[in-house]
């Protein structure tokens, strides 16, 4: 039981924010609170004076609830909206079953010996990348589910990676594509015309390799983020409802 | 305590009840220029809201008080804009708690507040000192 139940209920009901983010707040607002309570209680006063006045103190006006909710707005919470928690069980069947596809999808494109028939030196970063986002994936996997570490905002430190990862693979991939095009135009200008055809064949083989793996990183790290994402938003929101039971 | 007096121009008296400014009632950018200064007098690995609020209580003589609701919108606001830094502790047997300090860009921050405050209050006193003398 939490003996402030009373002021954070009225928090969580005022603060018009996605469940993540209104949990972070909960939570920051219920250690300072028993924090607060435990120094009246060092000042010598008895347990309902010290929890009334922490109380007091804590009351927050609807403007200054609404202030917090505009800077949490404006303040690119984008990422809370995005992973607001997966509630019914068929969305996260599709999720998985989405996830497990990508995977699928990169390990035969990665396997593939006809991919890489004519291979985009761009090709090479675009993997490392790959590895990259399966190596932060993993490793948040391991620490959530093997070493039960639930120290979320630990967790969360990290996730940014994924989405950086994400656009990394994009960019190399748009860096590719124009780098490939300077090629064939300057030996398309350069060459015989009879050479031409090959030329294309090549070119084309060479950027289609390279943007399947540059598109398949990037959907893979954004959909790794996704659901690690909502997997820590939902041990933030049972702390939060932890914290609101009466 | 941080009083001051609202002078009668016209018959040059002093008022009996000398009024206190509430903190509430000044500007954001003060807010935030007295928590900065708090966190930056404060030791190196921070302060956690309640203790922020507390402090500057101490330092203020009673006079700056802070409703603890009224703190986390500055404190989230300074954090978004990168002048203080927030990290969550988890101690054993303990709930979890963030802490602020300051960093390099809230330094700069308060550097330049603490200068434009002085140049204001220089001002403002050149302007109400005779009166209120």
């Amino acid at each position: 039981m939490n003996r402030f139940a009373g002021v954070l209920k009225e928090v969580n009901r005022t603060l018009d924010l996605p469940q993540p983010t209104r949990s972070r707040i909960l939570l920051e607002m219920a250690g300072d609170l028993e924090d607060l309570y435990r120094h009246h209680l060092s000042e010598g006063l008895d347990e309902a004076e010290a929890a009334r006045r922490a109380e007091e103190a804590f009351v927050a006006s609807e403007e200054a609830l609404r202030r917090l909710a505009r800077i949490h707005e404006k303040g690119g919470d984008w990422a809370d909206r995005l992973t607001r928690q997966l509630r019914t069980l068929w969305e996260k069947a599709l999720l998985v079953l989405w996830l497990v596809a990508v995977i699928l999808l990169v390990g035969k494109a990665a396997t593939e010996e006809r991919l890489f028939l004519v291979r985009s030196p761009f090709v090479w970063p675009l993997m490392i990348l790959a590895v990259a986002v399966l190596a932060l994936g993993v490793w948040k996997l391991y620490q959530l589910f093997v070493k039960k570490r639930l120290d979320v905002r630990r967790l969360r430190s990290g996730l940014s990676g994924l989405l950086f990862l994400a656009a990394a693979s994009l960019m190399v991939s748009a860096c590719g594509f124009l780098y490939h095009l300077r090629w064939y135009a300057f030996q398309t200008f350069e060459g015989a015309p009879e050479t031409v055809f090959r030329m294309f064949g090549t070119w084309t083989l060479a950027i289609s390799s390279m943007a399947i793996i540059g598109l398949l990183t990037a959907v893979l790290a954004a959909m790794v983020w996704f659901v690690l994402a909502n997997l820590i938003a939902g041990i933030e929101n049972r702390e939060a409802d932890a914290l609101l039971a009466n | 305590m941080y009083n001051i007096s609202e002078p009668d121009i016209s018959k040059r008296e002093m008022p009996a009840q000398p009024k206190t400014i509430e903190i509430q009632n000044l500007p954001r950018e003060c807010h935030q220029a007295l928590i900065l200064a708090v966190l930056a007098g404060g030791p190196t690995q921070g302060f956690h809201g309640y203790r922020l609020a507390l402090e500057l209580e101490q330092k203020s003589g009673g006079a700056f008080r802070f409703n603890h609701g009224t703190l986390y919108p500055i404190l989230h606001k300074l954090e978004q804009d990168g002048q203080i830094a927030g990290d969550w502790l988890d101690e054993p047997g303990k709930r979890k708690r963030k802490r602020y300090s300051l960093t390099e860009a809230g330094r700069r921050r308060l550097a330049e507040q603490a200068t434009a405050w002085l140049g204001f209050f220089d001002r403002f006193f050149a302007v109400i000192g005779e009166v209120g003398r």
